[in-house]
């Protein structure tokens, strides 16, 4: 069986083992490696896109051109093609109804 | 030249005043990260990259605090971080294992030996940085500041952004836990 008291000891020499401890040394090429790192991050950064603001008007002249061409897609279905324009002109002329609810009211109208 | 020359003349872009601050107080940066991610390889990467963010975001430093209570927060934040990453990648692994996909990732870690601890207690050191490893971030901080960089509570406060008696109680909690773990640690040992 265990002895607490080794224990005790045990655990309180282990917390004070580190109370007399000295400073780590760095790596005395640490500078080198940091330059070195921040050459790479200039060459990444160089990238075009890697700049935020390119890449957010990049992003904005995308939005802006979908958008210019949905709307520009929209006004062209709701015009009056030409074919639509003879199909109104050929109805004017026969008095034909043009539109369902025209054509219900005619019906109606003739009983 | 004083701290607050060396900064000015960093913000302007003068690379031998960075080259001083590196040669300063990269000692206290290296050694901080040490005892946080207990290993000499990943300590060196965290010491870079916090250089690195000081010469990026040195016009974020304004001055408010000690530079070296700044350098001691970013070098904290990196250690704790590369820990998260560490324990992240090692969970993913030991997924992988369970699948027979990179058997060889899962390994135990070694034991840690601080080497700024004298030989006599190199053994009793390394079981007690095990159980520094497994308390929650805050305890780890407070606990690694005050033992292996010998700051103050005061000191510890200003760096943790906390009061002098939080960091009295996260002590007092390090401790304790600190003590369970340990003999927990032993007592198996015997059995």
């Amino acid at each position: 069986m265990s002895n607490p008291g080794n224990i005790h000891d045990k655990v309180e020499q282990a917390m004070s083992s580190i109370d007399k401890v000295g400073r780590a040394k760095s790596n005395p090429f640490l500078y080198t490696r940091i330059m070195a790192s921040l050459a790479d991050d200039d060459k990444r950064e160089r990238t075009i896109f890697n700049r935020p603001a390119i890449a957010l008007a990049s992003v904005l002249f995308i939005i802006l051109m979908n958008s210019l061409v949905f709307f520009q897609n929209s006004e062209t279905s709701t015009a009056v093609g030409p074919a639509q324009e003879d199909e109104q002109i050929f109805a004017k002329e026969y008095n034909y109804p043009l539109t369902t609810a025209d054509r219900l009211y005619s019906v109606n109208d003739d009983q | 030249m004083n701290e607050l020359e060396l900064i000015d003349r960093l913000k302007g872009g003068d690379q031998a005043a960075f080259k001083s601050i590196v040669e300063t107080w990269q000692d206290m940066v290296y050694n901080t990260s040490l005892g946080i991610v207990q290993s000499v390889e990943d300590a060196e990467d965290v010491a870079q990259e916090v250089f690195v963010q000081v010469y990026e975001s040195i016009n974020q430093f304004k001055g408010d605090s000690k530079f070296s209570t700044w350098l001691y927060r970013i070098a904290v934040t990196k250690s704790l971080d590369h820990l998260r990453k560490k324990k992240r990648k090692k969970r993913f692994a030991f997924l992988q294992s369970l699948f027979g996909v990179n058997e060889e990732e899962v390994r135990h870690t070694p034991d840690f030996n601080h080497p700024g601890v004298g030989l006599e207690n190199k053994e009793k050191a390394s079981v007690l940085f095990k159980a520094i490893d497994k308390l929650p971030d805050n305890q780890k901080t407070a606990f690694t500041l005050h033992k292996l960089e010998g700051l103050s509570y005061q000191e510890v406060a200003e760096v943790m952004e906390t009061t002098v008696s939080s960091v009295e109680s996260l002590m007092h909690r390090a401790k304790g836990n600190l003590k369970k773990i340990l003999t927990d640690y032993y007592q198996n040992l015997k059995e």
